[in-house]
């Protein structure tokens, strides 16, 4: 049972009122989090072009992303998920309209410690169908691991029995890119599915030794 | 028909669920719940997640304290007051200048409570100031287990006294028979209402506080729960603190003045510290000075190997340092010279000014040193804190006479 929502906005990253209504918000009516808090995220929007598909990276992976990554993902912080995409919503909307969404995997253990699965929280926002048919069977974290032995983890990825893609438009999602092993391997497993389309959108891109 | 309006006929659960308020902050702010699967979560101390600590560690019940020079005997009067206070199960405030030797203060009573079996907890707001001081107690106490906590430390969690970042207090629920709480007035233990919460949370016995720029709010809590408060306003070598000059320069002059004066400095043989407002400005004006005078480096919180490049500055290898408020509090180096450059921005408030001036003179053998404000204009932050300096320095020299 949830008490009535406060009559004021509160942003959801600096929990203060947001009183500095502007245009932007008018036209989206988007309100998780305030300007400022907003600002601090750098938009790069940078096309790239990964395993021969199209990809996007909405933000820069500066100090505040992390930071609020790390709220939410490490904290369970679970109210903060419709703070990193909400600023973007309705372009997002347009751009993958017909899409079906595959999360990159992540190991069942951390999703159970956490209480949800973060990939699938931030960009169900979307509302576009999601398609879990990744499963990553050890609990190895990726951000562990040195370049070289980020490239062996097509061994640890199955696809979900039951799962079809085909002929569908997919759009492979994740939080983070930082070598792009995670999603060289993951669109590896989806090609041998035969999707119609496939799309990648990445929320922050790192900057460092990187494959694309 | 059931009483559904009633409020007595509601379950309990519904009564608490409504008006939920936190187990660890005491948080009942709206605006802090969020809702996890249905039910309610604090939003406020989610990032305080970790392991807490048990309580099994078997205590020794002996302590020898080491000391490498001998307290003033001010200092000794002191201490024992501190010591008397615990005894009788009091809080206690100690108010006392920048160098006046107040961490000293507490071995005695440290001492005290390490013999007699109590748990001992030695919390400060700065990361920085933990690892220094764990080094001393470390030190000070050589058979006890001294162990230091802070963010990124944290494996072993017991032991006879810990020394650790006010962060980490979340880790001890009723724990600490002895709290001293060093640095009260420092970001970000100051005006954080969490961290005011979990220090209250993990305190089971009498805690000591103690700052050089003490506000009146935590005077008055202290007062109320009937603690007692110490005041010292004298150096431990007696000498006055020194008093910030302000130097009034407009736009580019200031750099012109900054050059100018740094050169004097150094010519000197003094080490200086150049504190700026911002990271940026560390960095561009880093860049900028090494230009005309060489041998400088900067040092603020996002840089790496900090430690390093200040023990570097300590001997000798840097002439000169830019930083950030990362400085602004627990170092000491001999015969240190500061200049606060654009000392009119709004992060300098009063005490922080104050504990900036206190960086220097700190030692028995380089009492003196030059502290100027260089601004565009006269803040009134910049007004009190020479005024506070000043009127601390008459309540010496009245003592004196």
């Amino acid at each position: 049972m949830r008490r009535s929502k406060p009559k004021i906005a509160v942003c959801r990253m600096c929990f203060l009122d947001i009183r500095d209504i502007n245009l932007h918000h008018l036209l989206f009516e988007s309100g998780a989090i305030c300007q400022k808090c907003q600002d601090q995220f750098r938009t790069i929007m940078l096309s790239f072009v990964i395993f021969g598909v199209k990809g996007l990276a909405l933000y820069d992976y500066n100090e505040a992303m992390r930071s609020a990554l790390y709220k939410f993902k490490g904290c369970g912080d679970i109210e903060l998920a419709p703070a990193f995409l909400d600023y973007h919503r309705l372009f997002l909307k347009a751009r993958y309209h017909g899409y079906t969404i595959i999360p990159a995997p992540s190991h069942a253990s951390h999703d159970e410690e956490r209480g949800f699965n973060h990939v699938k929280m931030i960009f169900s926002l979307l509302k576009l169908p999601i398609a879990d048919c990744l499963i990553k069977t050890s609990d190895v974290k990726q951000a562990d691991l040195s370049f070289d032995e980020r490239q062996n983890i097509r061994a640890r990825l199955e696809w979900r029995i039951g799962q079809s893609i085909e002929g569908k438009k997919v759009l492979l999602v994740d939080d983070v890119i930082t070598t792009g092993a995670t999603i060289k391997a993951c669109l590896e497993l989806i090609r041998e599915h035969k999707p119609k389309m496939v799309r990648v959108l990445v929320m922050a891109r790192t900057k460092g030794e990187t494959l694309i | 028909m059931r009483r559904e309006n009633s409020f007595l006929s509601r379950p309990l659960a519904y009564i608490s669920f409504d008006m939920f308020v936190c187990q660890r902050c005491g948080n009942s702010d709206d605006r802090y719940v969020g809702y996890k699967n249905g039910s309610p979560y604090c939003r406020k101390c989610v990032s305080f997640k970790g392991k807490s600590a048990q309580r099994n560690y078997p205590f020794a019940h002996s302590a020898t304290l080491k000391l490498k020079y001998h307290l003033s005997p001010e200092q000794k009067a002191l201490s024992m007051q501190i010591l008397e206070s615990f005894k009788r199960g009091k809080n206690t405030l100690v108010h006392a200048v920048c160098g006046a030797g107040k961490t000293e203060l507490t071995f005695e009573v440290i001492k005290y409570a390490l013999i007699n079996g109590k748990q001992v907890g030695f919390a400060i707001p700065r990361r920085d100031v933990v690892i220094e001081l764990f080094g001393r107690l470390k030190a000070a106490f050589p058979h006890n287990r001294v162990i230091a906590v802070y963010g990124g430390h944290s494996d072993v969690l017991e032991g006879e006294l810990i020394v650790l970042t006010t962060h980490q207090l979340f880790r001890y629920e009723d724990y600490f028979d002895l709290l001293v709480m060093d640095e009260t007035d420092a970001f970000p233990f100051r005006g954080d209402d969490v961290l005011l919460a979990m220090f209250r949370r993990s305190c089971r016995g009498p805690y000591i506080m103690m700052s050089a720029t003490s506000d009146a709010e935590m005077i008055d809590d202290c007062r109320r729960s009937g603690g007692e408060i110490i005041e010292l306003n004298r150096r431990y070598h007696g000498h006055p603190l020194p008093v910030p000059i302000i130097a009034n320069e407009i736009g580019i002059l200031k750099y012109f003045f900054l050059v100018r004066k740094l050169r004097e400095f150094i010519k000197a043989c003094k080490p200086v510290l150049v504190f700026v407002p911002t990271i940026e400005k560390c960095e561009d004006l880093s860049a900028f000075l090494n230009k005309w005078v060489r041998g400088g480096g900067c040092v603020h919180s996002k840089r790496e190997g900090r430690c390093e490049i200040i023990d570097d500055f300590r001997r000798g290898k840097y002439r000169y340092l830019v930083t950030t408020a990362v400085l602004e509090r627990g170092v000491t180096i001999k015969d240190l010279q500061v200049i606060v450059f654009e000392s009119d921005s709004d992060i300098y408030t009063k005490s922080a000014l104050i504990q900036i001036a206190g960086r220097v003179g700190r030692k028995q053998d380089a009492p003196r040193g030059e502290v100027v404000f260089l601004a565009d204009r006269k803040s009134a932050a910049m007004v009190g804190a020479i005024e506070a300096i000043e009127a601390k320095n008459s309540s010496v020299s009245d003592v004196l006479s």
